[in-house]
């Protein structure tokens, strides 16, 4: 019993002095961190570039008084550094700074053009093998500079980290465009056999609209998340624009709503030089059925799509309570609007031989043996391949209102 | 010394369990060892029949023997000497599996969280820990065991579920497409593991119902295997077969990849959680096996002393097994494990079975 | 060892020897004596059947004039010498006179008609019946015994031995409800430092014959009595016994309070945590009488000890049993929590502030770092002066008088906390975490409880600040390990959580309605009622 309490004394005693001791292996205060929120990486000369926004945490809040709600300007720092690994460039930025780099909180990363057409492996190996990064990262391509980039101040954000984060919330709830994708999906996507990555594409607007823009009390944004890269292995070979996204969106069954306008049937009675006429329809409840034809040899597929429409607008009038035919009209109208995407997406990926849509996985997964011949070849087959598209939609109905409201 | 008390037969099947399932979640042997595969989640199957036929062997044999421990019905099959010798190659199952099991969790500690942090410093205070409870015997090891078997299966089953809506479904296809041998293979090593099981002759005797915990012993190494079904669908379905097999904890790095919302994310710590209980059980329920049979082969009637010297050699042990990560990976790889554990429970347990028959028959002859 | 026994042997020879001669001469005491020896030579003292020696005994012994009162008196007719013994301090005076006017009266004799003389001592116990209590004592410890709490005792010279007739009038703080353990719905009785007052509060309650209630003298000075309680038949033999075993085992000199048993009585020291009950409460005894257990009390204490004690029910209030049961149990969740967190949270905060950043949102990450800029201590100094700063004030809060204490907590924690963060020494975070801890340790039932988590918050943010949240999870484990190692009376101090025993659950982090808990959860029979009893306008069909 003596024994044991002298040993259990004898522990304390060292716990209590390991604990003030300053060295304490791995506790860190975090007001000696420097946060970065977000990363780019570029090419240089040396090999990678990584550009840092680092959150200021002087600039939210000053000594104890309180958070300053006014101080919303510049407070984030962003800075840069050059190395021959991703890694060593990120942490090459260490002689700039004060505090020591913490990148736990790093939301979203993002690859510069340039980069992405030599390859993303070396980043995305980094992404997944650094302990403190997260594999929850958002990756982007960059269409532009990436100094002026993370250098952007958004609107509305404190710092552009942040808000591109925030926006990706919105992308995934609210709009058809293209999905952003955790880094461990993208990892996933290159090691899966017919299945090339497509990366959410950042445009950064014109940089003589941003000078002009910040004097003014409305600045335009500077920058746009839409659009995607196409990759074939880990190298970029070309870019989809917004409605080829959709397509994608809609083959590969990631739709959540989709806000389509349709153009609508002139009638007979009308004037040869009538204006045309529109009618948005917002899609939902998509679903798609997506499978290789058992007899296709591999290059034939069937898409069948089934959504719900609402109206949501109508620049013309009609009357879709009395007039049945009207509505299958416009369901076939905004069918083929969807189809329409479908094939635009299809023919690009197909122009750039990227199997974006994972049609060879498909085969992989559900005809094993068919993969197996055409495993080889499929680089040859796949810009051939045909979809037989089967879409549907139903406008269920029209918003709180059936017909346009009567001009006198 | 108050009596040593004893264990139920439900306190007898959960320690088995925590003690197999920790070891089959900390790494996931199906899912790492034999390459890519998408179903690797059907060798779950097979491990459960190859760790219920193991656990079969060792539990019948010894409840042939319901009040002794191994250490003492070797020496009565064997004679004094072979029956320790024999004996002694239970003590070498429960140090050196001990020993790989903190390492193991030793290494995720100070890969994913405490980089700077001593391996040894982690390790000792493990072993600390577990040894404290092997000090206070059978009984309490039960019953923490009760205490941390709800946590320890709820965390885990909160971690899988968290996870579903994560899961991209094709990613588990195709199913079975590339034969049975790379499942087959697969299964060796999760197999394998119920090395663990080699405790329960030294467990026996202080269970109230020694008849019964053979049974016990084979349910939960079965049901343990069960959970790595889930477990490896979901880490899987979430993560790619690639990325999976690639990793060296994959069901941590599903913890890292999942994210519950916005502001509820990088849960891995919690992860690690389950893990450190789990392994506070194995341990000092090894700790308390490996003194209590050092201690009878030694002819010392109290174990307790024991404890300490023993947790020393625990803590160089896991340091010495092996001397980087990869070496340790190595060991699990299925052409390692497979032919070491079948020699460490075929070799005992069939002179073991031997000489019982032999027995047996003089017996009948007489 | 040997010599020692024989030096002890002879010795004990010796006293008996001088104070069977101190007692030949009628001298008991000696100056010199110290209080052993004095309780020894008094212990072994026999009233004598001659009046003046009893009262020179008692005089001698006793000494001192304030408040010891001698009235000597003749028996009626007869002019027999007698006197009575009391004192002033706890007897009632009306009691005391009408005991002498009945003794003094004219009618008193021992002549019955016929010229029949009635043995004196048959006499005197027939004048007496009306007195509430009244007994035969032969020795002066027992004589003593009923003097010393209010009794008065009557010698008649020429009869060997005494009377002792209860005249107690001494005063107590009324029943009142118990400030440490209120309650919002339920009675409102509380223990007072009347122990037969106390019995009485238990006895209402549980009328059953089978009750019993056995005492015992505890403290060679303080003479203090302790009673034991418990259902015969209900309670474990084993337990009964061993409960009286341990506390016969206790020699001490005083005992002021039960918080001195329970010291002798555990299992244990080498543990923070209580492993016996003490409660103010009336119907918290019963109900643990009735599962079984076993009530400990003293005199002049208003607590009452619980054995056998498990966690389980030092974290139940009686209110869970009287409000609802749905709302029992969520109140019970929470209070479990409670105390995990008033365990564990400065030291988590700690951890996840040190260790693991990227558990938090990043927004809430860049607010602690930047409220914390420029902050001369690290997080764990932070805490642990913030905690003992907490204890410091809660202790002061304590000691004060009522009216000051809570001013000393408003100042303390209002204005020190707020200046401390303005000044900028202590982040506001920590102010708040250290705040919340304070209000979740406060939400303990049982107050012995919430001291064990007010140490172990310490040494939590130490293994936080070492291992961040895997320390927490190593000083869990060793909690643990300690908690299912520990026993009360026998009963593993984690039940029924560890070992498991799933009925008994129903009555833990949850509570069930009463018609749904068939077994208690110990005691010697465990059926507590009718299964087949059910709440509703048809439970009189089965």
């Amino acid at each position: 019993m003596c024994e044991c309490k002298r040993m259990l004394c004898g522990l304390t005693l060292c716990l209590v002095l390991v604990t003030f001791t300053t060295g304490c292996w791995n506790r860190r205060e975090p007001e000696n961190l420097a946060h970065a929120l977000g990363i780019g990486f570029d090419i240089c000369d040396q090999g990678y570039k990584a550009y840092l926004q680092l959150s200021d945490s002087l600039g939210e809040e000053t000594g104890g008084n309180g958070p300053q709600q006014d101080n919303f300007t510049s407070s984030f720092w962003a800075l840069s550094a050059t190395g021959r690994t991703p890694y060593e460039a990120i942490f090459n930025t260490a002689p700039f700074l004060t505090k020591e780099l913490s990148v736990a909180h790093v939301g979203i990363v993002v690859i510069s053009e340039e980069l992405a057409k030599k390859g993303i492996s070396p980043v995305l190996d980094t992404l997944e093998r650094e302990r403190t990064l997260r594999t929850t990262t958002r990756l982007f391509i960059l269409e532009g500079d990436m100094e002026k980039m993370t250098q952007a101040q958004i609107p509305l954000e404190s710092v552009s980290s942040i808000g591109i984060s925030r926006a990706i919330g919105t992308i995934e709830r609210e709009r058809s465009i293209l999905p952003v994708k955790y880094a461990t999906t993208i990892i996933d996507c290159l090691a899966q056999p017919g299945k090339e990555p497509l990366i959410p594409k950042i445009t950064l607007i014109d940089e003589s609209d941003i000078e002009e823009s910040s004097e003014e009390p409305n600045p335009k944004p500077p920058l746009k998340i839409s659009g995607g890269a196409v990759f074939k292995g880990d190298r970029l070979v070309g870019w989809m624009d917004e409605r080829e996204t959709r397509g994608w969106t809609f083959l590969t069954n990631m739709t959540r709503r989709a806000v389509m306008s349709v153009k609508l049937p002139k009638s007979p009675e009308d004037p040869e030089d009538a204006e045309e006429e529109y009618l948005t329809v917002v899609i939902s409840q998509v679903e798609t059925e997506l499978k290789a034809k058992k007899d296709g040899n591999g290059s034939e597929f069937a898409l069948k799509i089934f959504a719900d429409g609402r109206i949501e607008d109508k620049t013309a009038p009609g009357d879709f309570l009395r007039d049945r035919d009207k509505v299958a009209s416009m369901n076939r109208r905004t069918a083929a609007a969807i189809q329409n995407d479908i094939t635009k997406a299809l023919k690009k990926a197909q122009s750039l031989n990227a199997d974006v849509f994972g049609l060879g996985w498909l085969l992989y997964r559900t005809q094993y043996k068919q993969w197996q011949q055409v495993e080889d070849r499929w680089d040859e087959i796949f810009p051939n391949v045909a979809v037989d598209m089967d879409v549907r939609v139903d406008i269920r109905r029209s918003g709180l209102v059936n017909r346009v409201g009567a001009v006198k | 010394m108050i009596g040593e008390g004893q264990i139920g037969g439900r306190q007898l099947l959960l320690i088995l369990f925590i003690m197999r399932a920790t070891i089959g979640i900390a790494f996931l042997p199906i899912v790492t060892v034999a390459g890519p595969m998408e179903d690797a989640w059907l060798a779950g199957f097979g491990a459960a029949i190859g760790s219920a036929l193991i656990a079969l062997v060792v539990g019948s044999l010894s409840s042939k023997f319901p009040t002794q421990t191994v250490v003492e019905f070797a020496q009565e099959l064997l004679g004094t000497v072979f029956g320790k010798i024999v004996s002694l190659i239970f003590l070498w199952v429960f140090l050196f599996v001990a020993a790989v099991d903190v390492r193991m969790y030793g290494e995720v500690l100070v890969t994913a969280f405490l980089p700077e942090t001593p391996l040894f410093f982690v390790i000792a205070v493990m072993v600390v820990v577990s040894s404290y409870a092997a000090y206070q015997g059978i009984e309490v090891m039960g019953r923490t065991a009760d205490f941390i078997f709800p946590v320890f299966v709820l965390m885990i089953l909160t971690t899988t579920v968290a996870a579903v809506p994560s899961i991209n479904w094709g990613r588990l296809q195709p199913i079975a497409a590339k034969g049975i041998r790379p499942i087959l293979r697969a299964s060796i090593t999760p197999t394998f593991i119920a090395l663990q099981v080699m405790t329960l002759p030294v467990l026996l005797p202080r269970v109230s119902k020694p008849e019964k915990a053979t049974a016990y012993a084979v349910w939960a190494v079965v049901l343990a295997s069960f959970l790595l079904i889930p477990t490896s669908i979901v880490t899987i379905g979430v993560l790619g077969a690639d990325l999976a097999s690639r990793s060296v904890f994959p069901f941590f790095n599903l913890a890292r990849a999942v994210r519950i919302s916005e502001f509820l994310e990088r849960l891995e710590a919690l992860v690690v959680f389950p893990w450190g209980l789990g392994l506070f059980v194995a341990v000092s329920i090894y700790l308390y096996c490996g003194a209590k049979s050092l201690a009878q082969v030694l002819n010392i009637k109290d174990y307790r002393p024991l404890i300490p010297p023993m947790a020393v050699v625990w803590v160089a042990m896991s340091i010495q097994v092996s001397a980087d990560m990869f070496e340790l990976g190595r060991f699990f790889l299925p052409e390692v494990l497979g032919p070491f554990a079948l020699t460490l429970i075929a070799v005992p347990h069939g002179l073991l079975w031997l000489a019982y028959g032999v027995r047996k028959l003089k017996k009948k002859g007489n | 060892m040997r010599w020692l026994r024989n030096i002890r042997a002879r010795f004990q020879r010796l006293q008996d020897k001088t104070s069977a001669e101190e007692r030949n001469h009628s001298n008991i005491l000696k100056q010199s004596m110290t209080i052993s020896e004095r309780t020894q030579a008094t212990n072994a003292l026999h009233l004598s059947s001659d009046l003046s020696v009893n009262l020179t005994n008692i005089k001698e012994i006793v000494g001192g004039d304030f408040d010891i009162g001698f009235r000597e008196f003749l028996l009626s007719r007869n002019r027999i010498q007698a006197a009575i013994v009391y004192l002033d301090s706890l007897v009632d005076g009306i009691a005391v006179d009408r005991i002498l006017e009945n003794l003094t009266a004219d009618t008193f004799t021992v002549e019955r008609e016929g010229g029949e003389i009635e043995p004196l001592d048959t006499a005197i116990q027939s004048i007496l019946v009306p007195e509430k209590e009244l007994s035969r004592v032969e020795s002066f410890q027992d004589f003593w015994e009923g003097v010393s709490i209010g009794k008065t005792g009557l010698l008649v010279d020429g009869i060997q031995g005494a009377w002792v007739m209860d005249t107690m009038g001494w005063h107590f703080r009324s029943i009142e409800e118990s400030s440490s353990e209120p309650v919002i719905r339920g009675p409102r009785d509380g223990f007072i430092e009347n122990m037969i007052v106390n019995v009485s509060l238990v006895r209402r309650r549980i009328r059953s014959p089978h009750l019993r209630a056995t005492s015992f003298t505890i403290g060679a000075l303080t003479q203090t009595n302790v009673v034991v309680m418990y259902i015969q038949g209900l309670a474990k033999d084993e337990l009964i016994q061993e409960v009286e075993n341990r506390l016969r085992r206790i020699d001490i000199d005083g005992v002021l309070g039960t918080g001195y048993l329970e010291e002798y009585i555990e299992d244990t020291i080498l543990t923070l945590f209580p492993l016996v009950i003490n409660t103010q409460r009336p119907d918290r005894v019963a109900s643990d009488l009735l599962e079984g257990r076993i009530a400990i009390f003293a005199e002049n204490s208003p607590e009452v000890l619980i054995v056998p004690a498990t966690l389980n029910a030092m974290l139940q209030a009686p209110d869970d049993y009287y409000e609802r049961a749905a709302f029992g149990s969520f109140i019970r969740f929470i209070r479990s929590a409670a105390y995990i967190a008033s365990i564990i949270l400065p030291g988590t905060y700690i951890a996840i502030v040190n260790f693991h950043i990227e558990l938090l949102p990043t927004a809430l990450l860049l607010r602690i770092s930047s409220s914390r800029q420029d902050l001369p201590f690290p997080v764990v100094f932070e805490i642990l002066v913030m905690e003992f700063l907490f204890e410091i004030l809660r202790e002061a809060g304590v000691r004060l008088p009522r009216a000051i204490g809570s001013a000393v907590s408003i100042v303390g924690a209002l204005i020190l906390g707020d200046a401390a963060v303005n000044a900028g020494l202590v982040s506001p975070a920590v102010v708040i975490i250290v705040a919340l801890t304070a209000i979740s340790s406060f939400s303990a039932p049982a107050y012995s409880a919430a001291i064990a988590a007010r140490l172990l918050r310490f040494i939590f943010a130490i293994l936080g600040a070492i291992f961040g949240l895997f320390g927490i999870q190593f000083g869990v484990l060793l909690v643990l390990t300690h908690l299912a190692g520990s026993r009360s009376f026998g009963e593993p101090f984690l039940s029924p959580w560890a070992p498991l025993v799933v009925d008994e659950l129903k009555d833990s982090a949850v509570r069930v309605p009463w018609w749904a808990m068939i077994l208690r959860p110990g005691g010697r029979e465990r059926k507590r009622q009718n299964i087949k009893q059910r709440t509703g306008p048809q439970s009189d069909e089965n």
